[in-house]
């Protein structure tokens, strides 16, 4: 092959060189903004550090010796409330123990497999919390109101149970608990259509 | 009166400029990977080329082609952004970051011999690589010669001299995979 010939293959191969390279930045760009969202996300909702699911089945262990108790005096309904919440601090405590050691098995080779791993993993966030962050809400913020249970009387214990139970109930009706997540998910969804369409 | 005037020219420019930007973003770009060696450099010249265009558009009088001008400023900027930041030269590791955290339209040896033309071109000296980038954008010696300064002989005889560098650069890599 003559020098002509090579130097016009050279031409050739230096204009197919770049002709992805815009949009492979503008991937770039736009993943690396997302990764920023997923660490902020992953920090807020605990699955970053093992402290949060310890701190779950530490509340859930606590649970176990205040039902001792509760059996020993016949309080059923302590009883009934710490069963909810050993039921409910356990769950939520595995299950974030889960999601971090499902997180950091999965491997990303690739922009795709990074935004197809993180979709999948706030689905699981939110299909767990969708059915079991307003009862976990609850029982907590009855837990907390309990705790006032001597100095308080009951028209007004009765009255922030009712102000507390509209407040979670408007919130997980409205989706405002998990709308960080929901937000990501559907940005994490268009990045990878538009990565897929180019 | 003045208003809509002034509006008017403000959209125009802003539309030439999109256009301006959106024809020649490729070429633009693949002068960046000539003159940077990451990812965040790459970006910021690229921008820089964009605000000195921009800036430059209201004096473009048409008496050079339109690429011709850029060239010009994209190249000027370029040069000026490689004095200033004094970054070392791209290396393998460096310019092959795109492809190993992105998928890559081309077959493994056409990417092999894309990043060994790259860092041959990364390896020739400033003047030399301004030269032979425009020349592989297919610029012709008085388009060269236009933006470069340099006469059309000169451009020539330095042409042919780096083509057969280039050329041995491109043998010697594909002789030592």
């Amino acid at each position: 092959m003559s020098n002509q010939e090579d130097f016009k293959n050279l031409q050739q191969l230096w204009q197919e060189s770049t002709q992805t390279d815009y949009l492979t930045l503008q991937h770039e760009t736009m993943i690396q903004r997302i990764k920023t969202d997923v660490t902020v996300f992953d920090k807020n909702a605990g699955l970053t550090t093992w402290l949060y699911p310890l701190m779950y089945i530490t509340a859930a262990i606590a649970s176990v010796f205040v039902i001792i108790k509760a059996i020993q005096k016949g309080d059923i309904f302590t009883m009934g409330m710490r069963a909810a919440s050993i039921v409910l601090y356990g769950s939520q405590g595995l299950f974030n123990a889960w999601l971090m050691w499902k997180m950091r098995a999965m491997n990303f080779t690739n922009h795709r497999e990074y935004l197809e791993g993180q979709i999948q993993k706030l689905t699981w966030y939110l299909n767990y919390n969708d059915r079991y962050g307003p009862p976990i809400a609850i029982v907590s913020a009855s837990l907390f109101v309990l705790s006032f249970w001597d100095s308080l009387e009951w028209w007004a214990m009765a009255l922030i149970m009712l102000v507390l139970l509209l407040v979670l109930g408007n919130a997980s009706s409205s989706g405002e608990g998990f709308h960080d997540a929901r937000n990501l998910r559907s940005r994490l969804t268009s990045a990878l259509r538009l990565l897929k369409e180019e | 009166m003045t208003n809509n005037t002034n509006t008017y020219t403000a959209t125009s420019r802003e539309a030439d400029f999109v256009r301006l930007l959106e024809d020649n973003k490729a070429r633009i770009m693949r002068l960046c990977k000539a003159y940077t060696s990451s990812r965040e450099d790459r970006e910021d010249l690229f921008q820089e080329i964009a605000v000195q265009l921009w800036k430059a558009l209201p004096s473009f009088r048409g008496e050079a082609s339109v690429s011709t001008w850029m060239y010009r400023i994209a190249l000027n900027v370029s040069l000026r952004f490689s004095y200033e930041t004094k970054r070392p030269k791209p290396s393998k590791e460096r310019i092959t970051w795109i492809e190993e955290t992105t998928p890559h339209p081309h077959d493994d040896a056409t990417r092999e011999r894309i990043e060994q033309l790259q860092r041959c071109i990364a390896s020739l000296p400033e003047v030399e690589r301004s030269i032979m980038i425009l020349y592989l954008e297919e610029c012709s010696y008085k388009e060269i010669s236009e933006i470069t300064g340099l006469t059309e002989t000169n451009v020539g005889a330095k042409i042919s001299r780096i083509k057969d560098k280039l050329l041995g650069c491109m043998q010697k890599s594909e002789g030592g995979v």
